[in-house]
């Protein structure tokens, strides 16, 4: 089976349910484990980072509020995306996200025009792997500011305000409103130039690197949290790995560790996607396997990555 | 240096020649006589054969010929800049005096032999256009300085023995895109995306036609002597060629049993067509080799070297790092995964004992010989270690061992 080739038919499928859906009735509540934008109009899904936001804003008593039904329906909301996260974890970051399919295709183009990746040492991969937690983290905490220490409402659903995806999924429902710099006050002017400079930075740094948001995703941060009580597992046979770091160089997060790996069978670490592309580049038969529950998902074989050498031509 | 003092005697050098032709003609007459001998085995004794006819190798190859010691330097890049790349690692007996003067008594016999055939005039290595030479073996390092009297341009590639730290790899891709360099120097040409594809492309396809034939070895269909003869023929640079007639012979043996039911994983030192002394008397002690780690044969085109980019870049920085990580040479010093990797293929072949065979003067393989025998033995597996050179005298009290191993492993 050509992984490569089922998962850009996935991405593209879940792209379109996940924009237009809406305007053919689909509902899949706001607790979607992706970037399924809410500022897309017509978006059949929303990302739960919003809801994540939302749920704290307002509660000057968390734990008390809780039994309101404004905290009954924050923890529903977060039940409902821990089950998601718990079924599917990383294959919604690698599979399914309409943001982590939009960067695939710039990365595409790149990779068309024959433009190398941009390469990081492993000092640069490892500093900036904290900087998704930090983002969670001020998401988290800031609109506890909001309801606690009166920091203005401007600054409510920080994030959102500030994401790549906020200005770009909406394009792909006609709408360019989002690319633009809100002038109300001092606060939503910085917060909307902010939003723009960062987009750029996002965009262009994607087309250099894959999955360059996904570097800095908060969301990923937070789907990684539940990686060890999830269906999707990941796995090595450290006696059958030769070393020859394939894995490493078609990682698209460049995750050294499922190579470096000597002792744990188990390697999925909070950077990975679940994209399946190292055990699909891997030469050695079943040394990387994903599985779900009890049944295995892929494997690596010989067969199917000598396959993937001698046919790019004709791809 | 005065030079004329080094140089080979022309009497001498005839008298060479001599004898490296029989020696060639007696190996192939030899396996032409063989029960299993197939018609289809003809290209790979054929074209083994021009290392000692070095003029008609050239005439047949009429391209620059690239000679090189090590699979480290990845063939896709000299056949990308339209060089015929060709492994000079030689184990001809008859030459090896010729070298034995300017080496140490107990020097590897690879390199006496690949010293001496470039001390001839008129060998291949001579007539060669240039010459690149990874750092692998001490012996190695020093072979620069020993082809100092031979001229000609020679390209000296620094190997990392670390290769699991972030300098040893960056390290080796400095050396690849160096070595691109002085390919592209050398051949007036500038390299291109599209041939270097295509060159990844003609060799995945001899990878896979390796695969396949390691496969049927493991299977019993194709004798291990042969399949070793047809390895070591990918040496001699025709790569389209070789898949060819592997494919061949693959679709010719396909459910033909053919090999003892005995099977031993052959590890340690290269063994190189026409000295087939250890294969050989491993089959007259009645056993099958089902796998081994030579790097002149299951070795010699290993692994995948996959990329993402169409760019030049990618596609050397895989060249580089699968000729570099995924190789098990023990002149690693990070080499951990190696016996792993033995035990599992052991175990996924059915396979009982190991014999690692050492060339006298080969010291990486000689030094890991011992962790290797405690580490198969607390395994499970059976261990013989054979300590050898490519004369033939041994022969006796080595196969006697090898019957005597032969019986245990059954």
């Amino acid at each position: 089976m050509n992984i490569t080739n089922l998962r850009a038919a996935f991405q593209l499928l879940f792209f379109v349910i996940l924009i237009y859906g809406g305007r053919a009735g689909l509902r899949l509540g706001h607790f979607l484990p992706c970037f399924s934008c809410p500022y897309v109009s017509g978006c059949a899904g929303q990302c739960y980072l919003m809801a994540l936001q939302n749920s704290f804003w307002g509660m000057e008593m968390p734990l008390a509020a809780i039994f309101t039904s404004r905290g009954l329906e924050a923890l529903l909301v977060f039940t409902g995306f821990l089950l998601l996260t718990l079924l599917l974890g990383k294959i919604w970051c690698g599979w399914i996200c309409p943001f982590g399919t939009l960067q695939d295709c710039i990365a595409a183009v790149r990779r068309k025009l024959g433009i190398r990746e941009s390469q990081w040492s492993w000092v640069q991969t490892d500093r900036l792997k904290p900087v998704k937690y930090v983002f969670l983290a001020l998401l988290l905490v800031i609109p506890l500011f909001i309801a606690h220490t009166g920091l203005h409402d401007d600054f409510t659903l920080p994030f959102c305000q500030i994401c790549p995806a906020k200005p770009v999924l909406p394009l792909f429902a006609g709408n360019t409103g989002y690319f633009s710099v809100d002038t109300t006050n001092t606060i939503t002017t910085f917060m909307t130039s902010l939003s723009m400079v960062l987009t750029a930075l996002f965009l262009v740094g994607m087309f250099f690197k894959d999955r360059f948001f996904c570097v800095f995703c908060p969301l990923l941060a937070l789907i990684s949290i539940f990686d060890k009580f999830g269906l999707v597992r990941f796995s090595k046979n450290i006696k059958t790995c030769n070393g020859c770091a394939n894995c490493q160089r078609i990682c698209p997060v460049d995750i050294r560790s499922v190579h470096m790996e000597t002792l744990q069978q188990n390697v999925m670490s909070p950077e990975c996607l679940a994209c399946m592309k190292c055990a699909e580049a891997c030469p050695t038969d079943g040394t990387l396997s994903f599985q779900w529950f009890k049944w295995t998902l892929f494997t690596s074989s010989f067969a199917g990555a000598i396959r993937k050498l001698a046919g790019r031509r004709s791809r | 240096m005065n030079n004329s003092l080094l140089k080979v005697p022309e009497a001498k050098q005839q008298v060479v020649r001599r004898k490296t032709r029989q020696e060639y003609a007696a190996q192939t007459a030899l396996l032409k006589r063989r029960g299993d001998y197939l018609p289809q085995y003809d290209y790979f004794l054929d074209i083994l054969s021009l290392r000692a006819e070095p003029e008609k190798f050239r005439s047949k190859i009429n391209r620059p010929i690239a000679v090189l010691n090590c699979l480290q330097a990845p063939l896709e890049i000299f056949d990308a800049l339209g060089f015929v790349p060709y492994r000079f690692c030689s184990s001809t007996v008859s030459g090896q005096d010729v070298a034995s003067s300017r080496l140490p008594a107990l020097a590897c016999p690879v390199i006496k032999s690949a010293l001496s055939s470039f001390l001839l005039e008129d060998s291949i290595e001579s007539l060669a256009d240039l010459t690149v030479i990874a750092g692998t073996c001490d012996w190695m390092v020093r072979f620069p300085e020993l082809l100092e009297e031979h001229g000609g341009k020679i390209h000296f590639m620094e190997l990392p023995h670390m290769k699991e730290s972030e300098r040893g790899r960056k390290r080796w891709i400095e050396e690849i895109f160096f070595l691109e360099e002085f390919l592209e120097k050398e051949s007036g040409k500038r390299m291109s995306r599209r041939n270097l594809r295509l060159s990844l492309e003609k060799y995945a396809a001899a990878r896979l036609a390796l695969r396949n034939l390691l496969e049927a070895r493991a299977r019993r269909e194709i004798p291990a002597l042969w399949c070793m003869i047809m390895t070591n023929a990918l040496m001699m640079g025709d790569v389209e060629g070789w898949t060819r007639s592997v494919n061949e012979v693959i679709r010719e043996q396909s459910g033909k049993l053919s090999c003892p039911e005995a099977s031993v994983f052959l590890a340690g030192s290269p063994v190189m067509f026409p000295n087939l002394k250890i294969p050989q008397l491993l089959e007259d002690a009645g056993i099958h080799v089902a796998a081994d780690e030579l790097c002149t044969s299951e070795r010699i085109l290993a692994g995948v070297p996959l990329y993402e980019d169409d760019s030049e870049f990618a596609m050397l920085k895989a060249l580089a790092e699968q000729s570099h990580l995924g190789c098990s040479c023990p002149t690693y010093a990070d080499n951990e995964r190696r016996l792993d990797n033995i035990m599992a293929t052991m175990r996924d072949r059915n396979i009982s004992g190991l014999v690692l065979h050492i060339l006298k003067g080969c010291h990486p393989y000689d030094l890991c010989s011992f962790k290797m025998e405690q580490v198969l033995r607390e395994n499970g597996f059976h261990f013989l270690r054979i300590e050898t050179d490519q004369s033939r005298e041994d022969s006796k009290s080595l196969l006697l061992r090898l019957e005597a191993f032969s019986a245990v492993i059954q």
